[in-house]
């Protein structure tokens, strides 16, 4: 599975890149993450992931190599549990524009076990939408950052786990539904929610 | 060996109303009334009250009480090498007992491996390596199925992934070994051929016309209603096994487990209960048996194991998977003269398929199929890859349905390539009915058959000249209209002993008839229904036979301590083996029945004549005796010096195979937008010979057909480059539902087999072998003139559409 994309944060390489190296802050910004810990040059955590009907824990390694300050590192991801596994390369690199920074990222996974075999027609949306999910947080974490006052303690902004679940469903419904149909789709939903309320509260 | 001889000459005397010469009928022979209800009438299933009631008893179904449960560990590496087995958390919860890895069975007495039933091995349990996606890795037992669930995802195994090879042809290079437990380091497992090598290289070269086409028959499953599963029950102070299995044949599976388990045969007992579908899915031994009967055997307690659907479609055995590279020669006259073949197996990590012994490709080397040709070779080589091992005959003679798709596609490209109708292109190169018994050039003798008159038929109801002027209309108006036709011949009834036998057991099967004295009978059989309506059809037998009601007869299969030993049930050789000893066990007991009744009425037995339900006097009808007053006599007024009670056991070894056939004519009409397939109209014309029931063979006929549609157009097991399933759920492994079936209009002609004894041959997979071709021939067809020669199987939309656009019908 390729996994290619970028993504442009409002903030310096410099603070993009902090925030890039605190297991703190990707811990708390990647869904499902319990634990991120650093332990010699890898970060060792783990995850929980939900596709489709499979869920389940993995624990999983990530080691960065090839680093070069603000500019970007190729990482190996090695994540095993009871749905299956998971073994990543993949290419970061991340170049500024004005007071922006665009981040370039470029993986090549392969996914195994039941999450592959009983999941894989939604493994590619979920994989885009942990990945959009986890930048975002990131972004406003470093936004956050930026604006806290001398002194003062930022506050780490988590992941809700609602929120991504229904970031999950937009990316499936992108990948399952044609666009032409979407609309008359999501009219249909809303007509449909309409008349479960209606009937709910008559 | 007087013996065998005497037996063979009894037989033969039994063997009556079976002549050498046959003849073709479509009118279905009927000799009792309604109320004795012999052969031919559309007699209601006996099984179905139970099971429309939901009062079937099926394993799942059986519960004991103490009773535990086993899930199981998988592997989630195609290939992998196994560091360590970390258990201890699953063990540290509530309600686990126990945890059985490779190790624990090798302790127990080298039960980490176990044979296949083609004589080569298979792992139970791993110790250090996994071959294949999905394979077991070890089980957990718990008090309950849930604890069981959630306690396999606390066992840690720590995976070292190798290499996996997925492609056989990139197996063939050795560059990755899948099995590194034997001394050959090499992925290729055996060489097969079959027919005449250097007469058909000399016809090849001398031909007018040589056709050649690669096809690919895909890697499916039976995806049977009923997954697998077991209870097993050992009893330490009788030094018991009682087995409830999921067994398409209980008596080869005891055999089987006594020699790997070593306990004595006569301690086993499996009793296979009510089956939802087998299909051939249920002829081997998967490891979860074998770990589910070590599990009782430790734990002293009955243990439960039943497979989820996702295991059942990555991890049992699957069906086909043939590589085919095929070439046909015709002479100038467009008569057929030659087939060369060489074919690729691929078997996955274990030769397992369920082949006879001396069959490593089956029966493939019918695939001259039902056309009169002078020379055929065939090879088949064997290659491990590291994907699930099996081979099963799924809803087919072994290996047939690969046979008969390649010579129907073949026949066809021919008759397409020579500018020749493909109907009348068959009708010219049919076996022909005087040809019978016909010796084919790889060795078979063909018992009896009329292709010609099935296909005329199969026209006739269809209108074939009218379709093909329709056709011609259409594509004019650039509209895509194919019709596809397969004149398929089958070959059941497993077999002869002299070539016949799993494991060294021959393959024969069995009936023993115990009339009781109000004139009631208990039959029992060695083979095992799995929806085929047995319990109807061999009642039917016997009342014709014997002339007993067959609502009076109680037929019971699939408990191995109280059924005569037997084979089982798959390849259709039910009623060629099971019904043949039926006919001949009442045959034995008519005998008998005479004696007595000659005794009753004071004549001689030669002044005897039998009336469909009673020995009368010649000449004088109204002396006579019922089969009833008969066994009441056998009872309490038998003949001095005779023993009392009317029974007989048959163990019949058929003489030969039956070679059942049909036509199919399939029209289909291609959406040139989307490439959808879709079929105008589907006529199948079967005959297998003396038909029991009707019912029931139409029946039959329509699951086959659906069963042929799905593997036509839906079903394929895909993995991707690492050996991983990406068809493990009905999401992605497509099954066709009723929305997507046809109306299937069916015809029949009765040619009888000469050789059986009531003329019948099998008929349940006919139609699974008959329909694929059927219907890619019908979407070539429609493709021709734009320069499709093959399609794959399945044909979706998508390889259609592909082609579309590639020939710029489509954008």
């Amino acid at each position: 599975m390729k996994l290619a994309g970028d993504y442009r944060f409002n903030a310096p390489a410099a603070d993009v890149w902090k925030a890039l190296l605190d297991p703190v802050i990707l811990a708390a910004v990647m869904p499902g993450c319990e634990k991120l810990e650093l332990v010699d040059d890898a970060y060792v955590g783990d995850l929980n992931i939900k596709v489709g009907p499979v869920q389940g824990k993995f624990h999983g390694k990530v080691v960065l190599a090839d680093v070069v300050e603000q500019q970007g590192y190729t990482m190996t991801v090695d994540g095993r549990g009871a749905p299956g596994f998971v073994k990543a390369k993949a290419a970061v690199k991340l170049t500024p524009e004005g007071p922006q920074t665009v981040m370039v990222y470029d993986a090549d996974a392969q996914v195994g076990g039941r999450i592959a075999s009983v999941g894989q027609r939604l493994i590619d949306s979920s994989a885009r939408a942990i990945i959009k999910e986890s930048l975002e947080g990131l972004n406003a974490n470093i936004t956050a950052r930026a604006n806290v006052a001398e002194g003062e303690e930022a506050v780490v902004i988590k992941a809700s786990q609602a929120e991504f679940a229904s970031k999950v469903a937009k990316e499936v419904a992108r990948d399952l539904v044609p666009p032409a149909a979407r609309t008359a789709l999501i009219a249909l939903a809303l007509v449909g929610i309409g008349v479960l309320i209606y009937l709910l509260v008559r | 060996m007087p013996q065998l001889e005497d037996r063979k000459e009894h037989h033969s005397e039994l063997a009556e109303g079976v002549s050498a010469r046959v003849s073709t009928t479509d009118q279905v022979q009927i000799k009792t009334p309604a109320k004795i209800c012999g052969m031919g009438h559309r007699k209601k299933r006996k099984e179905d009250p139970r099971f429309i009631q939901g009062k079937g008893n099926y394993v799942d179904d059986v519960k004991l009480p103490g009773m535990l449960y086993m899930d199981i560990v998988r592997s989630p590496y195609a290939h992998a090498k196994i560091k360590s087995i970390d258990a201890s958390a699953a063990l540290e919860m509530e309600g686990v007992v126990a945890v059985i890895t490779g190790e624990d069975l090798k302790a127990a007495g080298n039960l980490h491996w176990m044979p296949t039933l083609m004589s080569d091995t298979q792992m139970v349990l791993p110790i250090d390596k996994v071959v294949y996606y999905a394979q077991e890795v070890c089980a957990v037992i718990a008090t309950s199925r849930y604890v069981a669930a959630d306690a396999i995802e606390q066992v840690f195994v720590d995976y070292e992934p190798l290499d996996a090879v997925v492609d056989p042809f990139e197996a063939l290079k050795d560059e990755v070994i899948v099995r590194d437990d034997k001394e050959k380091k090499t992925n290729h497992i055996w060489h097969w051929e079959a027919g005449d090598k250097a007469a058909t290289d000399a016809v090849l070269k001398d031909a007018a016309t040589v056709v050649k086409e690669k096809l690919y028959i895909p890697r499916i499953h039976v995806s049977s209603i009923e997954t697998c599963g077991m209870v097993a029950n050992y009893n330490k102070a009788r030094e018991h096994m009682q087995i409830y299995m999921t067994s398409q044949a209980p008596h080869a599976h005891r055999t089987v487990f006594a020699l790997v388990s070593g306990l004595p045969e006569h301690k086993i007992q499996i009793i296979s209960p009510d089956i939802g579908g087998g299909f051939g899915g249920k002829v081997p031994v998967y490891p979860g048996y074998v770990i589910c009967a070590v599990a009782s055997l430790v734990t002293g307690k009955p243990v439960k194991w039943i497979e989820d659907r996702s295991e059942n479609l990555q991890a049992d055995s699957f069906a086909r998977d043939y590589h085919i590279e095929a070439e046909m020669a015709a002479n100038e006259d467009g008569k057929i003269t030659g087939l060369r073949v060489k074919t690729l197996s691929d078997c996955g990590a274990a030769d397992a398929a369920a082949n006879p012994s001396k069959f490593p490709a089956g029966l493939y080397s019918i695939c001259t199929g039902s056309y009169d040709m002078k020379a055929a070779h065939i090879e088949v080589d064997g290659v491990y890859t590291t994907k699930p091992p099996g081979g099963v005959a799924y809803r087919c003679s072994f290996r047939v349905t690969e046979a008969v798709h390649m010579i129907e596609r073949m026949t066809d490209i021919m008759a397409h390539q020579l500018g020749e109708d493909p109907a009348d292109f068959r009708l010219k190169n049919f076996i022909r009915p005087d040809q019978f018994p016909y010796k084919s050039p790889t060795g078979w003798e063909y018992d009896s058959g009329n292709y010609e008159g099935a296909l005329k038929k199969a026209m006739e109801m269809i209108d074939y000249r009218a379709l093909r002027q329709e056709q011609k209309e259409m594509r004019a108006k650039g509209e895509l209209m194919g019709i596809g036709i397969s004149s398929f011949t089958e070959v059941v009834g497993a077999g002869p002993s002299k070539d016949y036998d799993i494991l060294g057991i021959k393959m024969f099967d069995s009936a023993e008839i115990r009339i009781h004295p109000t004139g009631k009978a208990m039959a029992r059989f060695g083979t095992k229904s799995q929806g085929q309506g047995h319990e109807t059809t061999y009642a039917q037998i016997i009342a014709e036979e014997l002339g007993l009601p067959s609502d009076d007869i109680e037929v019971e299969e699939g408990d191995t301590d109280t059924a005569p030993y037997g084979l089982g049930t798959y390849a259709s050789r039910s009623t060629p083996t099971a019904g043949a000893a039926a006919a001949m066990a009442a045959r034995k007991i008519k005998a008998k029945a005479k004696k007595i009744a000659a005794h009753l009425l004071e004549v001689g037995e030669e002044d005897l004549e039998w009336n469909v339900d009673r020995f009368q006097v010649k000449g004088s009808p109204d002396q006579a005796k019922t089969i009833q007053e008969i066994a009441f006599a056998a009872y309490t007024n038998h003949p001095q010096g005779m023993e009392a009670g009317l029974e007989a056991v048959d163990y019949y070894d058929p003489p030969n195979l039956t070679f059942p056939f049909g036509s199919y004519i399939c029209v289909v009409d291609i959406d040139k937008g989307t490439g959808e397939v879709k079929i105008r109209r589907f006529v199948a014309v079967d005959d297998c010979g003396h038909i029991i029931n009707p019912m029931i063979v139409e029946g039959q006929i329509h699951g086959g057909l659906t069963m042929g549609l799905a593997p036509a157009m839906y079903e394929e097991i895909v993995y991707d480059e690492n050996g991983q399933n990406l068809s493990g759920t009905f999401a992605d492994y497509l099954l066709p539902t009723a929305v997507e079936s046809p109306k299937w209009e069916l015809g029949k002609t009765i040619t009888p087999s000469p050789h059986h004894p009531i003329g019948a041959k099998g008929v349940g997979e006919s139609p699974t072998v008959g329909a694929p071709p059927a219907i890619a021939n019908a979407v070539v067809d429609a493709l021709w003139h734009l320069g499709v020669r093959h399609i794959d199987i399945p044909i979706t939309p998508q390889k259609v559409w592909k082609l579309l656009r590639d020939n710029g019908v489509t954008d």
